[in-house]
């Protein structure tokens, strides 16, 4: 520094080149600021100027109005996250705002309150707006901490009740300076690059002031027109945020996010169960009451017909042959449906192991069909409907 | 591939038509051996593989003024 220091004082320069040197110097500085919002005023609906000051000094600060989570007002405590710069046309040095956070629980009320209403008359958070879920989706984006419990939870979950998912974590901050733009660039993204089936948004409990940046104008926006439908589980039950009011689904817990999110395998294969069970039981009734009303119209030809002369003796032995066929007919169809149900039972192997039967494999996978396979000392696993068991052989008994 | 959802309702809409016995014989035959395709193929999408974990790295770019 004192190098160029020296290299400068004999250098005369021009005032733009200055003001580029200066600001070369400046800009780089990002400052954290905590203070009072004063002389607040908007410009040509785009721009933002207000000072930030305490007791003994102020300084000018600078934004763009879309940038700015929440109405700002006059003797408002924030902290916020700019760098100085020189404005060239005027000579004055003020702070470019890069983000922006209210201070104390009764101002954020206040905010909250304010912006909700504004929202609501606006229509945002209208169940019209709300977009229907996949019922099975392949693919979910999870935006959250890495290092929450939040993303622990759903992972958990996601995996107890499906599988073969594609699973993309956008790690965000949750809360803190860069937590507003953190969600709405990861939504942006998603919904741009990765178009998933799915997003789950995410975080724990807090207190109004950690939980500021799913309260703010910025990320209720993106949620609202995200393409993709959007859960969130934000804080626990009694937290009730924006992002929850505009997202498409509201669940009670990150945990409760995910069990929204996907459907149970386990329960859906029951179901399937039951549902063969219905079709098959269906067509076979169908099939019974055809076979019983044949039934009765062989009984009433032989009754007709027992009496009269021979001459009609082939006549009887073909209708009657007819009918046998017909019935012939009507059971190979009972039987293939038999059959059929029977045969996609056996090839879900899953079915077995719930009737508490188990699979017993080597070390390798390979099924051990007899025990001859075995050998005393071998490791053998046993597969049963809800994990393996590893054990070594220490018998073998031939039946 | 036609999505769960819609070869579930299929599935469920056969069924439903076949317990309320609206189709003739032969036609329910046909209608049984597509509810069996349909429940093979559903099955076969539930299969317990693991899910596919990947992280994203959104590039954070801060807005230029």
């Amino acid at each position: 520094m004192n190098n160029l220091l020296d290299l400068l004082s004999d250098q005369v320069l021009t005032v733009t080149s200055a003001v580029e040197l200066i600001n070369g110097v400046l800009t780089p500085l990002s400052l954290a600021i905590e203070g009072e919002v004063s002389g607040f005023k908007i410009s040509q609906d785009k721009f933002v100027f207000f000072d930030i000051k305490d007791e003994e000094a102020l300084l000018n600060c600078f934004m763009m109005r879309f940038n700015l989570p929440f109405k700002l007002e006059d003797g408002m405590k924030i902290k916020l996250k700019g760098y100085p710069k020189v404005r060239p046309q005027s000579g004055k040095i003020s702070l470019t705002i890069q983000s922006i956070e209210l201070v104390g629980e009764g101002a954020l009320q206040k905010a909250y309150e304010e912006l909700k209403n504004k929202l609501q008359a606006e229509g945002i958070f209208d169940s019209s707006h709300k977009k229907t879920l996949p019922f099975m989706p392949k693919s979910i984006a999870v935006i959250t901490s890495k290092s929450g419990d939040a993303l622990q939870d759903i992972l958990r979950i996601l995996k107890n009740r499906s599988g073969g998912l594609k699973i993309y974590l956008i790690p965000i901050s949750v809360q803190g300076q860069n937590a507003v733009k953190d969600i709405c660039t990861a939504i942006e993204y998603v919904n741009k690059h990765q178009p998933t089936d799915l997003i789950i948004i995410a975080r724990g409990g807090g207190s109004l002031e950690d939980l500021q940046a799913f309260n703010s104008e910025p990320v209720v926006r993106t949620v609202f027109s995200s393409r993709i439908p959007i859960i969130t589980g934000v804080g626990h039950e009694p937290d009730v945020t924006l992002i929850d009011l505009v997202a498409d689904v509201r669940a009670a817990t990150p945990t409760n996010a995910a069990e929204i999110a996907v459907p149970d395998y386990d329960q859906i294969l029951f179901d399937l169960d039951q549902t063969m069970g219905r079709l098959k039981f269906a067509v076979s009734g169908l099939i019974k009451s055809k076979y019983h009303s044949l039934d009765i119209i062989t009984h009433q030809m032989r009754q007709t017909l027992q009496a009269p002369a021979r001459g009609i003796d082939g006549l009887h032995r073909r209708m009657l042959n007819i009918i046998q066929n017909m019935q012939r007919n009507v059971w190979e169809k009972h039987s293939y449906v038999e059959s059929s149900a029977a045969s996609l039972e056996a090839i879900n192997p899953e079915n077995i192991l719930l009737r508490g039967y188990s699979i017993a494999t080597d070390a390798n996978g390979k099924i051990i069909y007899s025990v001859a396979n075995v050998n005393f000392g071998q490791k053998m696993i046993t597969k049963l409907k809800d994990g393996n068991i590893e054990s070594i052989i220490n018998k073998t008994e031939q039946r | 591939m036609k999505d769960f959802e819609s070869e579930y309702k299929e599935l469920q809409g056969i069924v439903e038509k076949l317990e309320k016995g609206e189709v003739n014989l032969d036609a329910s035959i046909d209608q049984f051996k597509k509810g069996m395709e349909i429940l093979k193929s559903l099955r076969s999408q539930l299969k317990k593989v693991e899910n596919e974990l990947k992280e994203l790295d959104v590039k954070l770019v801060d807005d230029e003024l």
